[in-house]
């Protein structure tokens, strides 16, 4: 065989990781969503935590992410990419991953709230799902 | 580009003609927000106020240019939920992607001015020739100057794409044969937001666009007119190379052991530190990946002047910088700090879009 098998690769181990640092911020982080969920059973008052406006290391949000741990609801959304929402330990308090096209993760949220914004249907989705609807029933071909 | 006839009235209507579910158009203003900054919980917002918005119409003009920015924002996406926001607009002139020519165009232009008066976007990319009266560049007899001149007299605001129409760019490059220069140094009367790169950021332009239709308003820009959301932050804090940077581990050459074990790439030239931009947080390709990632250092494409300023393989000037060695032995309990100054700018960055 020629090609890419002849290349000859190096493993190495025992490097230091850029990214896997721990520097406190999970902490951090979990003493806001603390106060947002005493916010929320006080005043139903919601919000949204955009992992990424934060300086986290990947080891950061490990560690966020399992000091949450994980519920009893596990949803998959699949609209421009899959969005993986999960609720965490604690009621109230959920996961939202948003994957681009490739299935890469594109964003990561918290969300502090009673149900997370992307699983309700929308007004305009139910309108246009009633005409769907009547159209399949009456045997219309949708593409007409 | 469609029927003229059943072309849609709101971006909500142009979504269930798609048959893109509101879902869908959350995530893209999730997407949008958390590139530009704006508190999370905006996004539901957003997608109400964005869904309202009327087909807005543009005028887009290329002067001195390659094209490659054109290339950048039409071409990096798959058939995805950000080409809505650019098929949307109605693109009222734009020379590459016209399917008519000659005079034609040139009504339309005239006739989308008249219909849109004060309310339309102007898109420039390239630069204009000052020297010998413009005519190292025209279009259907007009030089770019007379043309952006005119054109802009009934724009509501004018967004500059690439480093050429905001700052000169590449035809600008000493000696300047043509006598190039930026928009910003002809139109002064009119609100003005430069997108540099060479090429821009695709998603930049999206969210450009995409905050002027929401809140009818082109979002806070820094010194240079950049929008602060993207170009709030240098390459250098947000890479994720920084960490070898604060430890003093420098790769010395594009082959060495540094250089396989993904170390900083300051002493190779790196422009990272002097450069902001969007590319170390919003990437490219979807999202896949960026210069520095890619094992080249940064060449500061965003910049004015990038072109003209030393080799893009020479390290930025020690008198600016301090030798690696100094940085380094500064910068052994700088981990944090670098952590701390990303958490900064990024706060000061929301402060400045919450006041807009």
């Amino acid at each position: 065989m020629s090609g890419l098998a002849d290349i000859g690769v190096k493993i190495e181990s025992g490097g230091f990781v850029a990214d896997d640092a721990l520097t406190g911020m999970a902490d951090a982080v979990l003493r806001e969503i603390l106060q947002h969920l005493s916010a929320l059973r006080d005043h139903g008052q919601t919000h949204v935590i955009d992992l990424a406006s934060l300086p986290l290391t990947t080891a950061d949000r490990r560690q966020l992410r399992e000091a949450l741990g994980e519920g009893e609801v596990r949803i998959t959304i699949e609209a421009s990419g899959p969005t993986d929402i999960h609720e965490t330990a604690y009621a109230g308090v959920w996961w939202v991953e948003y994957q681009n096209l490739l299935g890469a993760t594109a964003i990561e949220q918290v969300e502090i709230t009673r149900v997370p914004a992307m699983l309700p249907s929308h007004d305009d989705d139910i309108a246009g799902a009633v005409s769907r609807l009547a159209d399949a029933m009456e045997g219309k071909n949708p593409a007409d | 580009m469609n029927d003229k006839k059943k072309l849609p009235e709101t971006l909500g209507e142009e979504l269930s003609r798609r048959g893109m579910s509101r879902r869908s158009f959350l995530k893209f203003c999730t997407a949008v927000a958390s590139a530009m900054a704006l508190p999370a919980s905006m996004a539901p917002v957003m997608a109400e106020a964005l869904a309202r918005a009327r087909r807005q119409s543009v005028i887009w003009l290329s002067f001195q240019e390659c094209t490659g920015c054109v290339e950048s924002i039409t071409r990096s996406y798959a058939p995805s939920i950000e080409s809505l926001i650019f098929d949307f607009i109605s693109l009222d002139y734009q020379h590459t992607l016209q399917a008519a020519a000659g005079h034609q165009v040139e009504e339309a232009r005239e006739i989308a001015m008249k219909e849109n008066w004060g309310k339309y976007l102007v898109v420039v990319d390239g630069s204009i020739p000052l020297k010998d009266d413009g005519v190292y560049s025209t279009v259907a007899g007009e030089t770019n100057l007379q043309t952006l001149k005119h054109v802009a007299e009934g724009a509501a605001a004018i967004i500059t794409v690439g480093t050429c129409a905001a700052f000169g760019g590449l035809p600008k490059a000493n000696p300047n044969p043509t006598g190039a220069a930026a928009v910003q140094d002809i139109i002064t009367d009119k609100p003005i937001i430069n997108v540099p790169g060479c090429p821009p950021i695709p998603e930049v332009m999206t969210g450009v666009i995409a905050n002027f239709l929401t809140f009818g308003d082109l979002p806070p820009v820094d010194h240079l007119k950049r929008p602060l959301a993207f170009f709030g932050d240098s390459i250098h804090d947000r890479c994720y190379r920084r960490t070898f940077y604060d430890q003093g581990k420098f790769a010395k050459s594009f082959d060495d052991e540094g250089a396989r074990n993904g170390w900083c790439l300051y002493e190779l030239g790196c422009k990272g530190p002097t450069t902001y931009n969007a590319c170390a947080t919003v990437k490219w390709n979807q999202g896949l990946t960026f210069p520095i990632q890619s094992g080249h250092g940064c060449i500061g494409c965003s910049e004015p002047d990038f072109w003209d300023k030393g080799s893009f393989y020479a390290p930025l000037s020690t008198g600016q910088w301090g030798s690696a060695e100094g940085i380094a032995a500064a910068a052994v309990a700088g981990a944090a700090v670098g952590i701390g100054v990303a958490a900064m700018s990024r706060a000061k960055q929301k402060k400045t879009s919450e006041q807009g």
